[in-house]
């Protein structure tokens, strides 16, 4: 059953949650939108429906620097104890690369209990997109503008409110526990909603059009390992990472250990495969030592690596990657380039 | 859940200089719990407040009361540099034992033809000593060993009481020889002879070693007969988490540190650049 609430209510709504615990939302900060911890009082800005954030969504699950280990005596387990948290406004596309960072950081044999402990937290109230940037293509991974799977709770923004749809326990009990805010949705409501998810998800098919091929990515990245798509692409990135780092399924990491007074510590920080030495071992052999496999390496990992292992590829179209580039790449005209090669 | 990062302290009970620039450390656990790992296995040794860097345990698999590790200072190496100039009694850390070791129990009833190249003999020594501990499960042992040079060798006394040792066929090679020296002189490839192996239908290979040597001993033991799946390598690659997570150990479909670092040649093959 979907349920509505009045834009209001959900103001209210948010009010009171932030009295319990962080809520962070998506807002404008000048002419981009970032996640912001709510201040009640702040509805200023706020922006549910609009295209994601900058910022990934696993760096609130996978921090961008993280103190991991304290030795000796080590308190075992994930440090100090993290209270629960509620996110509001991820889209699809984010979604989707919290599932990739789960296969990562806690499907394994070992689980990563940092991650661990702030998924356990997290409440995601996630909302459909009604904004797509012309760098979006989550459609092209299979994916729909709007949020189908991986939420606890799913807003849809029509002209007087929210459609709400509940997608797991978690969200049952939001909901119910809060019952007198949400009144069930009209087929009036459901039908405006589905109006507006229709035409989000043509615009990005239409925008997307010109890049469609005729292969999987996997097969097209099997084929054209020595293509001179890559050397072409390679001459023009700055092997600047930043595609990497606003990337929502990259997860590399760097280890290093440093001493702290009597005591020493390890510290992981987000690390990155264009960098020259990621791939070095012990008396300098470099598994990619020219820019060229570094450069191919980020679409064989994300394309075939992770389709092989986890069934789903680690991109999820949210175009971040194309934004972020200083030498105008896009992934997309990368991989249409790759199918004529 | 434990913290996977929390690395176990251990304590040098001695150290064992191999040649001038390996030596071997003795750990014994602070905890004094047993240290359990399979041939093949890697760990990651924590030099405090320096850094962690991957190694592979030398010593026997069924002494689980200490660890040995085998450390070559790298030119530059800040991890290996600081090892080398650790004392007995100080502390070091362990994570791990990480990934797949060796399939004994697939190697069981069969010659297994082990050869190690440079510091690939230190997981070849704790292979040996697995083997040796049950020699009898195994059809022969067959050990194969090159070093660049007679000082350069690794585990002098060891191998050459294996000289004497009739449950194992031994043949020793240098690249380059001097007076001293008794055995052959070549790389490791030129060591490897049709007539080692009995019925190489019922072999299996194992090779540890700088991957230059891997690469060319590869078309060796194919032509010997050996089938991919039964030709075993330790790959090396960056391994830093030993969790799958970090992502520096990709190879091909793999994680080194997870998938391998032992992998069957088959296993391998056909992606780009595993020697790389």
């Amino acid at each position: 059953m979907a349920f509505f609430v009045s834009f209001s209510d959900f103001e209210q709504l948010l009010e009171k949650w932030a009295q319990e615990t962080p809520v962070y939302v998506p807002r404008y900060i000048s002419d981009t939108i970032h996640y912001q911890k709510f201040t009640p009082g702040t509805q200023d800005g706020i922006v549910y429906d609009r295209i994601r954030a900058v910022e990934p969504l696993k760096s609130f699950f996978f921090k961008i620097k993280q103190r991991v280990a304290q030795y000796p005596s080590s308190p075992s387990g994930a440090e100090e104890a993290e209270p629960d948290f509620v996110i509001v406004g991820a889209k699809a596309c984010d979604l989707r690369s919290i599932e990739c960072s789960d296969d990562i950081f806690m499907k394994g044999e070992i689980k990563d209990p940092f991650y661990v402990q702030r998924r356990n937290r997290v409440t995601i109230i996630s909302c459909d997109c009604s904004s797509p940037a012309e760098t979006c293509f989550c459609t092209m991974l299979g994916l729909t503008p709007y949020p189908q799977e991986g939420f606890d709770v799913n807003l849809s923004k029509i002209s007087e409110g929210l459609v709400v749809e509940v997608g797991s326990e978690k969200g049952k009990k939001l909901v119910s526990q809060d019952r007198d805010f949400f009144s069930e949705a009209s087929s009036e409501q459901l039908e405006e909603r589905d109006k507006i998810r229709a035409t989000t998800l043509s615009k990005v098919r239409e925008q997307n059009e010109k890049f469609s091929v005729n292969k999987s990515f996997q097969e097209l990245m099997g084929e054209n390992l020595d293509s001179p798509v890559w050397s072409r692409y390679a001459g023009r990135c700055k092997e600047c990472a930043a595609c990497l780092a606003v990337c929502p399924t990259c997860h590399c990491f760097l280890l290093y250990d440093q001493k702290v007074d009597d005591s020493f510590e390890r510290v992981r920080i987000w690390d990155f495969c264009y960098h020259r030495g990621y791939a070095r071992v012990a008396g300098g052999p470099n598994a990619r030592p020219i820019g060229k496999d570094r450069f191919k390496n980020k679409y064989i990992d994300k394309f075939d690596f992770s389709m092989a292992n986890f069934g789903v590829y680690a991109c999820t179209g949210c175009g971040r990657c194309v934004d972020a580039c200083l030498a105008n790449i896009d992934m997309r005209q990368v991989i249409k380039d790759l199918e004529g090669s | 859940m434990g913290n996977p990062y929390v690395p176990r302290e251990m304590v040098i009970e001695e150290i064992i200089p191999e040649n001038p620039i390996i030596k071997t450390f003795v750990l014994k656990p602070k905890d004094k719990k047993p240290v359990e790992f399979i041939p093949g296995q890697f760990i990651m040794l924590t030099i405090p407040g320096v850094g962690e860097s991957p190694f592979a345990p030398s010593a026997s698999a069924f002494e689980t009361e200490k660890l040995e590790v085998s450390v070559q200072r790298q030119l530059g190496g800040r991890n290996t540099s600081a090892l080398h100039k650790m004392k007995v009694g100080d502390m070091l850390g362990l994570r791990g034992p990480f990934g797949h070791g060796y399939p004994l129990d697939e190697f069981k009833g069969r010659e297994v033809y082990v050869v190690g190249g440079g510091l690939g003999m230190a997981p070849m020594r704790s292979l040996m000593l697995a083997l040796l501990h049950e020699a009898d499960q195994y059809k022969r042992i067959i050990l194969r060993y090159g070093a660049r040079n007679p000082e350069l060798r690794m585990y002098k006394e060891l191998c050459k009481s294996w000289e004497t040792d009739p449950r194992v066929d031994v043949v020793y090679t240098v690249d380059v020889a001097d007076e001293t020296w008794t055995h052959n002189v070549g790389v490791v490839t030129t060591i490897l002879k049709q007539e080692d192996i009995q019925d190489v239908k019922n072999a299996i290979a194992v090779g540890c070693g700088p991957p230059i040597m891997l690469r060319f001993m590869t078309p060796v033991l194919l032509k010997m007969g050996f089938l991919p799946e039964d030709i075993y390598f330790s790959m090396e690659k960056n391994m830093s988490c030993g969790m799958g997570m970090c992502g520096h150990c990709r190879l091909g479909d793999y994680y080194v540190c997870k998938d391998g670092p032992v992998f069957s040649y088959d296993k391998i093959k056909d992606f780009p650049d595993i020697w790389a």
